[in-house]
């Protein structure tokens, strides 16, 4: 086909957008280090290259023995992701709401990749307190024989792949355990009071608490009548502190505060480290979420209906309310390209002066959320940083719960919610890095500018593949049988990668009609690009069917 | 107005999208592969120099509608590489499974644009 100058215009702001990524990957040099190809040691800088690539190469060999896919759909992933399949199959791999199901257990003293992904996900629940990279054996089998136990499950396979689902996770206690359990009691050093981000003796209104309390109890009177009596008693002489005390260590207790720390790292309101202990940094967490929540709202939650400073330390948290939103998040996928409608058409909306100021607001999160992942980029380089979720389901879900309102909230409260924007922004990012090099691929083919070209030495061989079939290949006269074939399985690989490549086109044109009316903010844009190869992953198999 | 121009540029991008795929299934009772094998190397900025010695190539011409296919080739095509004769039917065969793939492609996304540019008349006309 011929070129097309405003798709020219499209091609060149997308490649300039795909330079501001940068080459490494925070992501991978964190998943490789989570699994145990690669040292928690800085870089040597001289060989940063060949140790990521060894690393990622060893991986791969794993990934491919592992059988986690048909050899059919391996051969279809590599043509659809080419040189990011290892980096791409690792990022599906450690996800922990959608993450790869485990067909076969490990036998004692295996080391492999089951192995090590198993580990990961019990040390990220705190069932596995050494390297991922040990061979499978008695500590193993004790933190999968203790999962098993909290969420009263009959077989290992089925505790190891309810971990890469975070929410089945919740669900699961909420059917076993019921509201009850959902009352934590922690305590918090009163050193550590100054650290926190709310001030604990605004959360001593009983009245506020039990409120919201009877509301999560009506069903049991009895137990609310109780929980008054003997917790939120007006003098201290009345409290049962033991039980408090018991309560605020038992490891159930223990096991559900972790649960809820994964989910709120993978929503990244929670910096520490995931180690259920609800000290501070996870009180402030919980109050950044509320605030997150309530930001553009009028009938939001307040936090002192959840959290109720009980004295010398004890808070006892009401998560009813946060468990019941992680459930509800586990929504239906069709729910993801609604929102993105949802934030285009409402942003499409807004006043011209009002549109500018929201995308130049959600420039400005995108911005900082790239400045962010750099600096933590050069801290995983030096083994510094800290870890990071990088999941893109998670960020789609959250955003959904507060997309109607969201466009509002970036116009009006950026200020309140900055921080957990640009933590958003920064997944997206991420994410969008691999969607975006497929649509630049994918405009290429259209308009007739995808050369393949491979080199045997100095014998070059170039094909250009047109999307109307047309063909024009220069070979050198010199290039050996072997040259040959790699250059036709690379032209092969190629074309059915930029197959992908247009669907992923195809479903980011379903916007063009937000576009005409002239909103082709970037940000939106990416957000798209995110979203349309998460979908076409999935449909994947459709793609590449003969 | 900065609003406007992109409406206007993004409403040419689609229009010249539609008009490139007209065009292209236009001609499309013809598919043309080529193949040339010959002395070929690099300039230092990536593009490829005039070629030092003689060219032999390959041209398939596929009539899409009746099937007949016409093959041109020079003398010592392939004289010394039997694998570039190999080379050239697998990229006709993929030719005709491409055309195949991508007709579907382009009609979707077409009536995706065609409806969108239809929509966006309409709302213009009631404004």
């Amino acid at each position: 086909m011929a070129t097309s100058e405003p798709l020219d215009t499209l091609l060149a702001e997308a490649e300039e957008q795909v330079k501001a990524f940068g080459n490494e990957s925070a992501e991978v040099i964190q998943h490789l280090r989570d699994l145990g190809y690669l040292a928690s040691l800085p870089f040597d800088e001289h060989h940063r290259g060949s140790v990521l690539k060894e690393a990622l190469s060893h991986f791969e060999q794993d990934f491919l023995e592992a059988d986690f896919f048909s050899q059919a759909d391996v051969e279809s992933l590599k043509a659809m992701y080419q040189e990011a399949f290892a980096e791409e199959m690792l990022r599906k791999l450690m996800e922990l709401d959608e993450g790869l199901p485990i067909k076969k257990m490990p036998m004692t003293g295996e080391l492999n990749l089951i192995s090590r992904v198993i580990h990961y996900r019990l040390a990220m629940y705190g069932l596995y307190p050494l390297k991922a990279s040990s061979h499978f054996g008695f500590t193993s089998i004790s933190g999968i024989q203790t999962l098993k136990h909290h969420l009263a499950l009959s077989t290992p396979l089925e505790a190891v792949n309810l971990l890469a689902d975070k929410e089945g996770v919740l669900k699961r206690i909420l059917s076993i355990y019921g509201n009850e359990r959902c009352l934590m009691f922690l305590h918090v050093d009163k050193q550590q009071f100054k650290t926190l981000n709310f001030d604990p003796k605004k959360l001593r209104s009983s009245k506020d608490f039990y409120h919201r309390l009877s509301h999560d109890f009506s069903f049991n009177t009895r137990y609310l009548a109780g929980f008054k009596k003997d917790i939120l008693a007006r003098n201290a002489r009345d409290i049962k502190w033991e039980y408090i005390k018991g309560r605020s260590t038992d490891e159930l207790t223990n096991f559900i505060i972790r649960v809820l720390q994964v989910h709120q790292w993978m929503d990244g309101f929670y910096k520490g480290n995931t180690d259920g202990d609800l000290g501070a940094q996870s009180l402030n967490s919980i109050a950044d979420l509320m605030k997150f929540y309530n930001a553009g709202s009028k009938d939001g939650q307040k936090l002192k209906s959840i959290l109720y400073y009980i004295g010398d330390g004890y808070f006892v948290f009401n998560a009813l309310t946060l468990i019941n939103n992680y459930v509800i998040e586990a929504a239906p996928e069709s729910r993801d390209e609604e929102l993105v409608k949802t934030l285009t058409i409402q942003s499409g909306q807004l006043a011209p002066n009002d549109r500018a100021k929201f995308e130049s607001n959600l420039q400005s999160v995108l911005n900082s959320a790239q400045i962010a992942l750099n600096e933590q980029k050069q801290k995983q380089k030096l083994g510094l940083g800290k870890r990071i979720y990088f999941g893109i389901r998670s960020f789609l879900k959250k955003l959904f719960r507060i997309g109607k309102r969201l466009v509002k909230m970036i116009l009006h409260h950026l200020k309140k919610i900055f921080d957990q924007l640009k933590e958003f922004f920064k997944r997206v990012l991420e994410y969008g890095k691999q969607a975006l090099k497929s649509f630049i691929q994918g405009i290429k083919y259209i308009i007739g500018r995808l050369p393949i070209i491979t080199c045997e030495g100095v014998k070059p061989a170039i094909t250009n593949a047109e999307f109307m079939g047309d063909s024009l290949s220069i070979l050198h006269q010199e290039l050996s049988l072997a040259g040959i074939e790699f250059h036709q399985q690379k032209v092969k690989e190629t074309q059915q990668s930029a197959a992908f490549s247009v669907a992923i086109v195809g479903e980011v044109l379903k916007l063009l009609k937000f576009m005409l009316k002239g909103f082709v903010g970037w940000p939106i844009l990416i957000l798209q690009l995110a979203k349309a190869t998460r979908t076409l992953y999935q449909k994947h198999q459709l793609i590449y069917q003969p | 107005m900065a609003a406007s121009n992109a409406a206007t540029e993004s409403k040419k991008a689609i229009q010249e999208f539609l008009d490139n795929a007209k065009e292209g299934v236009k001609n499309l009772t013809t598919l043309e592969i080529k193949t040339i094998v010959g002395a070929i190397e690099f300039e230092d900025d990536g593009s490829l120099k005039p070629p030092s010695g003689d060219l032999e190539g390959i041209v398939s011409q596929v009539q899409l509608v009746s099937g007949d296919i016409t093959t041109r080739i020079t003398p010592n095509f392939g004289k010394n590489n039997a694998q570039l004769m190999e080379y050239h039917l697998v990229k006709e065969n993929q030719g005709q499974e491409i055309v195949r793939k991508n007709l579907q492609v382009v009609k979707e996304i077409g009536t995706t644009l065609v409806s969108l540019l239809k929509d966006d008349d309409k709302l213009n006309d009631n404004a």
